[in-house]
């Protein structure tokens, strides 16, 4: 656990203030301090770290002046703007100071999707929901992959995209998949770029994603804790807390992460405005992002996206604690592998054959 | 004249970026999804299996009624034949080796397919072809073969074979793969980005 505990994940709470400055709305509900749920930490034996403690809250103080000053200098530069410009501007500022997503309370979580949701609406003009959904209680998500079954058509990789508003521009893919000759047992001899009609004679098809490892490299490697695993498993991204270091895309064994080079562009009538915090809500450049295995649809107890666009029902997904799910019936029924196996990570996503 | 043209050329402009409206949310297999009325066989008939399976499971298949079966072309009164003449000829068997009709079809009464056990309706077919392919059937109750409808905290409905699987010609056909969506950038459409331009 504090191995991946965000270290710098101090919150700076200049909202309620900033609104007392900036606008003529009456003061926000301040971030109650007692529930915080996850209180600061000092490593111990870090001198440095006390020091440091000490000049944090000097430059807390100097930011709060800053803020006071930029936030007049805002108001008085928008004179003439319009008040929707106005308003963005305000939730881009308050937005900036917001902690990590782990680290919120509630109310502050509530507050920043409330703003984001906003945003989107300003930005755009779409109305989107963006939901907060935390893991249920009592469930491992897991995955198993029909190699038998799979044929190749490729219709999870486009519901992929269609549900996680992946950036078009580049054709950014989470799900790939690979055409294998038989005999072969390794991605690394297969094709993930084919365009012929499949499935073609004397060749399998296997697929990759995010494994949701139970003991995930790419977690370790942050130096931010942007990222995280969740308690039903999945491995997810904070985008706003993410400095775009790469280090996870680096460390992950199965090149699941992808990283965003250029402003993620998505038609306008193609979002999917059913959106989670930690899931499909529009990513934006200079940030990770990887297959979450559609948390806004798993936790509301949908298949993900990729599962439920499969014709061929290659696609197995469920809960792993429970014992009647198809994802058990599997396990114990068939034979099956993970990719890497030796190397620890513990993926829960299995391959298997009929 | 050059004065009504413009404001028509305007509309016809903008009429492509009215229709565009952004989804409510994706259904990802709208083929596939079973609709209320189609969720009738439960699993009743199968406890007597070896396979555990679970007691929720409802097993999608649609009641065909005789409007949609036989009467779509007799007409009761006894012409035995199609309008168009055709009979039955025009369906292929493309199944196991040698199979013909009335190895699944009742003689007499083609809409019940006969098992060991007696004949059953069409829409209980995996009775039928559970005799030859059990071992599927079997990873078809426990949950490794076929497709499930329904989400994964929800009830457990699972397609019946002929929902997948023409009877006739049961395998899978090769076609394209999908084409993922792209933006070519050369040929943007009305897009968005998250960024705005201040």
């Amino acid at each position: 656990m504090s191995s991946t505990e965000p270290r710098r994940g101090r919150r700076l709470d200049f909202g309620g203030f900033l609104r007392m400055i900036a606008s003529d709305r009456s003061p926000g509900p301040a971030a109650p301090a007692a529930d915080d749920p996850a209180p600061e930490q000092t490593p111990k034996g870090s001198t440095l770290l006390d020091k440091s403690l000490d000049r944090r809250d000097a430059m807390k103080a100097l930011l709060t002046g800053a803020a006071a000053f930029g936030a007049a200098a805002t108001a008085q530069a928008s004179i003439g703007k319009s008040d929707a410009e106005k308003e963005r501007r305000q939730l881009e500022w308050e937005e900036y100071f917001k902690g990590n997503y782990r680290l919120m309370t509630e109310q502050e979580r509530r507050e920043t999707i409330a703003r984001l949701e906003r945003l989107a609406e300003l930005k755009r003009g779409q109305r989107v929901s963006i939901a907060g959904t935390p893991a249920r209680e009592g469930v491992l998500y897991g995955y198993a992959f029909n190699i038998s079954r799979c044929r190749g058509y490729r219709d999870c990789i486009r519901a992929c995209v269609l549900e996680n508003n992946q950036d078009r521009a580049s054709t950014m893919q989470y799900i790939r998949i690979f055409e294998i000759k038989n005999g072969h047992m390794s991605p690394e001899n297969g094709n993930a770029d084919y365009f012929h009609e499949v499935p073609q004679e004397g060749h399998f098809y296997l697929g990759t994603q995010c494994f949701q490892c139970e003991n995930p490299p790419c977690v370790k490697v942050c130096p931010v804790g942007a990222t995280w695993k969740e308690p039903d498993g999945i491995t997810v991204i904070d985008y706003d807390w993410c400095i775009g270091c790469r280090y996870c895309e680096a460390a992950c064994p199965y090149w699941a992460r992808r990283f965003n080079w250029h402003e993620p562009k998505i038609p306008r009538n193609e979002l999917n405005p059913k959106q989670h915090y930690l899931g499909n809500r529009p990513r934006k450049k200079g940030v990770m992002e990887k297959c979450t295995f559609c948390i806004q649809r798993s936790r509301e107890g949908q298949l993900p996206a990729c599962a439920e666009a499969c014709p061929t029902g290659a696609r197995i997904f469920g809960n792993l604690l429970d014992p009647n799910s198809e994802i058990r019936y599997v396990l114990e029924n068939k034979k099956v592998f993970r990719l890497k196996e030796d190397l620890g990570t513990e993926p829960k996503f299995w391959y298997f054959m009929d | 004249m050059r004065r009504a043209t413009l404001p028509l050329l305007f509309a016809l402009l903008l009429a492509p970026l009215a229709c565009q409206r952004a989804p409510e949310s994706y259904d990802y297999a709208p083929a596939l999804t079973a609709s209320a009325a189609e969720r009738q066989m439960t699993i009743e008939r199968w406890s007597a299996e070896p396979v555990a399976i679970q007691s929720t499971t409802v097993l999608v298949a649609r009641e065909l009624d005789e409007a949609e079966t036989c009467a779509r072309c007799h007409d009761g009164k006894g012409t035995g034949r199609k309008p168009d003449g055709a009979g039955h000829d025009d369906i292929a068997i493309e199944h196991a080796a040698g199979m013909e009709c009335s190895d699944c079809h009742e003689r007499n009464r083609p809409q019940l397919l006969t098992t060991l056990d007696g004949n059953v309706p069409l829409h209980d077919q995996a009775a039928r072809c559970r005799e030859c392919h059990r071992n599927q059937v079997g990873d078809w109750l426990g949950g490794s073969h076929g497709k499930r409808l329904s989400g994964w905290a929800e009830t457990r409905v699972v397609a019946n074979c002929a929902h997948c699987h023409n009877p006739h010609s049961p395998s899978l056909k090769p076609r394209m793969p999908v084409a993922t969506p792209v933006i070519v950038p050369e040929r943007l459409g009305p897009m968005e980005s998250n960024h705005v331009e201040h």
